[in-house]
C-alpha cells in the first residue's frame, strides 16, 4: 500500500560529512494539528542508501503549521518516533483516497526510537509522560542525530544555501537544501557532547534505520492548506476550476486574499470535522494567531448535492474572506466598526454583512460552480441564503424545492 | 544602598505576574471544540471565543477545602483581557469535586474565535 506523500517539495538535509537526508511530508487528515508524519530517505556519505522509514512528531507548544514557514531561529519541542518502513506501512490505516489517518499512541506500529524532548509533562490528558523505561525497550542518550539534542533543537530548514535539483529517491519535486543542526549539551566530566534526553529503542532493530541521520521537518509552506476528503474536496477543486474562469469571483478573490506573502501573514486550512452538531453544515475558526480554519460537516456529506456543499463552502469561504481584514485592521478601524454595527443594530457582524453585501457574490460563485442547475438566478440566491438570515415560510419551501431538485439533477461529484 | 534596596523592590514588586483564578467549567457554553481537544486540554468558552489551557510543569496542583482567599476572575472578564497579555500572567483553574477545590496552574495552549 503506497504512502500518501507530498512529492512537490522535498527537504534535503546535508551533515558535515556529507550524508545526506530526504523528508517528505506524509499528507495526513483527522491527526491533531501537533501530529506531523514525515518519510526520510537517507543516503550516507559513501552513497550506500539506508531504508526508508517514518518520523512521527509530536510538538509540543506548536502546531504543524508553524512549521510550515520557520524562521532561522525557530525551536521545536517534540516527542519524536521513528517507525520503520515496512512496519508502519502494515498497521497504519489508511482511506481510500490514500491519506492516513491518525493513530493513538497505544496502537499501530511499535516505534523503532522515542525521544521526547518535551518537558516531560503531562497536562489536561496529555500523553507525553515523558518516562519511556521498560517493555522491550531500552532506555538511553539520543542514538539520532550527529551531536545530540540539548532538548531542543534548532532547525533552519528554510534557510536555503541553494536549490539543488538533487535526485529525492527518484522524485522529480523541488528539492530545497538546508542544514540540520543540533545543539550540543556539553558534559566537562568526560569532555564530550551529549544529550539528556530521554530515548527509548527497540531490542529488536528488525528493518529499522541504522546508523546516524538528520532530523529534518518538512511542511508544505501553503497558505491555503486542502485538507479536504471526497466530496468536499470535489466540490472544493470545481469551484477552484470556476473561479479560474470567472477571475473576479469571490473564490479568485479569497485566494488573493490568502496568497502567499497576504497581509497579516495568515494561513487558510479546509478541513472536515467529525464532531459538528447535525444541523451545521461548516464552521469557520479565527485561531488568536490570525490563521483561519474551515471546517466541513463530514457527516452531512452523503445527503446533500454537491451544489448544497458548495453553498456550504462558498458561505464559510465568505466568512473568512470578511474576517481577515477586520482581524488584521487597526483598533481604530474596528472601533468604527463597532459603532456602525451598534448604529444599524445589527445583532452580529458576520452574518449581517453577508445579508448585506455578500448574498449576490455569493449565488454568483454557486451559478459559476454549475450553471445549468437552475434557471432563475434567485434559485442560486435562495442557496446561498441559508444559514444567514432566517427565511420565510414561502422561501423555505422554496428552498426545500429547490434543493430537491439540486439532488435529483446533480451531475458533480456524486460521491 | 537603601536607594538601591527600594529600587529594587520597587521593580520586583512591579515585575511580578499578576495571578488571575478562574472557576472551571469544562467547556460549558461551547458553540463548538473538536473532541481530541477537548480530551487533550481543559477549556473555558464565552460567547464565541474559545481558549484551551494545558497544566503547567513548572508548577504543582494544590487542594484546598474553600477558596476564600482567592479573589476569582469571571469569565466575561477573563475573556475581555488583550489576549497577547495573558502570557503575562500566572493562571489557576479552580475545579470543584467533593467539596474540595483542586487549584491547577496551567498555561495557554490555543484561543480561537468562531465566527460563523
Amino acid at each position: 500500500m503506497d504512502l500518501p506523500i507530498d512529492t512537490e517539495r522535498i527537504l534535503k538535509a546535508m551533515d558535515s560529512v556529507g550524508n545526506t537526508t530526504y523528508a517528505f511530508e506524509i499528507i495526513t487528515i483527522d491527526t491533531p494539528d501537533n501530529v506531523l508524519y514525515n518519510l526520510i530517505a537517507t543516503q550516507n556519505t559513501d552513497g550506500q542508501e539506508m531504508p526508508p522509514f517514518i518520523i512521527k512528531y509530536e510538538f509540543e507548544n506548536a502546531t504543524k503549521y508553524d512549521f510550515a514557514t520557520p524562521s532561522e531561529d525557530l525551536k521545536f519541542q517534540a516527542k519524536t518516533s521513528i517507525y520503520s518502513y515496512e512496519n508502519f506501512l502494515q498497521t497504519e490505516t489508511v482511506q481510500s483516497r490514500g491519506t492516513t489517518q491518525s493513530r493513538s499512541t497505544t496502537t499501530g506500529p511499535e516505534p523503532c526510537v522515542e525521544i521526547n524532548t518535551t518537558n516531560g509533562s503531562g497536562g489536561g490528558g496529555g500523553n507525553s509522560d515523558g518516562n519511556y523505561s521498560g517493555g522491550k525497550y531500552t532506555e538511553q542518550t539520543s542514538s539520532i542525530g550527529g551531536k545530540g539534542g540539548d532538548r531542543i533543537y534548532i532547525v533552519p530548514i528554510i534557510k536555503s544555501r541553494s536549490k539543488s535539483g538533487g535526485g529525492g529517491g527518484g522524485k522529480t519535486g523541488h528539492v530545497i537544501c538546508g542544514e540540520l543542526v543540533m545543539h550540543a549539551k556539553f558534559n566537562s566530566a568526560n569532555r564530550n557532547f551529549n544529550t539528556d534526553a530521554q530515548a527509548k529503542v527497540s531490542t529488536n532493530t528488525g528493518n529499522c534505520p541504522e546508523g546516524e541521520v538528520l532530523l529534518s521537518i518538512n511542511k508544505l509552506p501553503a497558505k491555503i492548506i486542502n485538507n479536504l476528503i471526497g466530496k468536499a474536496n470535489c466540490v472544493y477543486e470545481n469551484l477552484l476550476e470556476s473561479g479560474v474562469q470567472n477571475p473576479h469571483n469571490l473564490i479568485t478573490k479569497l485566494f488573493i486574499e490568502f496568497g502567499k506573502g497576504n497581509i497579516g501573514n495568515n494561513d487558510l486550512t479546509f478541513k472536515m470535522a467529525t464532531d459538528l452538531s447535525n444541523s451545521a453544515g461548516g464552521k469557520t475558526v479565527l485561531e488568536k494567531s490570525g490563521n483561519f480554519e474551515i471546517l466541513i460537516n463530514s457527516k452531512m456529506m452523503n445527503k446533500l448535492s454537491s451544489i448544497e456543499v458548495a453553498a456550504i463552502l462558498v458561505h464559510e469561504i465568505a466568512h473568512a474572506f470578511l474576517g481577515k481584514p477586520y482581524n488584521n485592521s487597526e483598533a481604530s478601524f474596528k472601533e468604527l466598526y463597532r459603532r456602525y454595527i451598534n448604529d444599524k443594530g445589527l445583532a452580529y457582524y458576520s452574518h449581517d454583512i453577508l445579508k448585506d453585501k455578500f448574498i449576490i457574490r455569493m449565488a454568483t460563485v454557486l451559478k459559476n460552480y454549475d450553471d445549468k442547475l437552475f434557471f432563475d438566478f434567485e434559485d442560486y440566491q435562495l442557496l446561498a441564503s441559508q444559514g444567514i438570515f432566517n427565511l420565510t415560510t414561502d422561501q423555505k419551501n422554496m428552498l426545500n424545492a429547490v434543493k430537491t431538485k439540486a439532488r435529483n439533477n446533480d451531475t458533480k461529484c456524486k460521491n | 544602598m537603601l536607594i538601591l534596596y527600594l529600587f529594587f523592590l520597587f521593580f520586583y514588586n512591579c515585575s511580578e505576574k499578576k495571578d488571575i483564578y478562574l472557576l472551571y467549567d469544562d467547556f460549558s457554553d461551547c458553540e463548538y471544540v473538536e473532541t481530541y481537544k477537548k480530551n487533550m486540554y481543559y477549556g473555558m468558552c464565552y460567547k464565541h471565543d474559545v481558549i484551551l489551557f494545558k497544566k503547567n510543569p513548572k508548577k504543582k496542583s494544590y487542594e484546598l477545602k474553600n477558596i476564600k482567599e482567592f479573589q476569582l476572575t469571571p469569565k466575561e472578564h477573563f475573556f475581555k483581557i488583550d489576549y497577547r497579555k495573558l502570557e503575562d500572567v500566572n493562571l489557576f483553574l479552580i475545579i470543584e469535586k467533593n467539596k474540595k477545590f483542586k487549584i491547577i496552574p496551567v498555561t495557554i495552549t490555543e484561543g480561537y474565535e468562531i465566527i460563523s
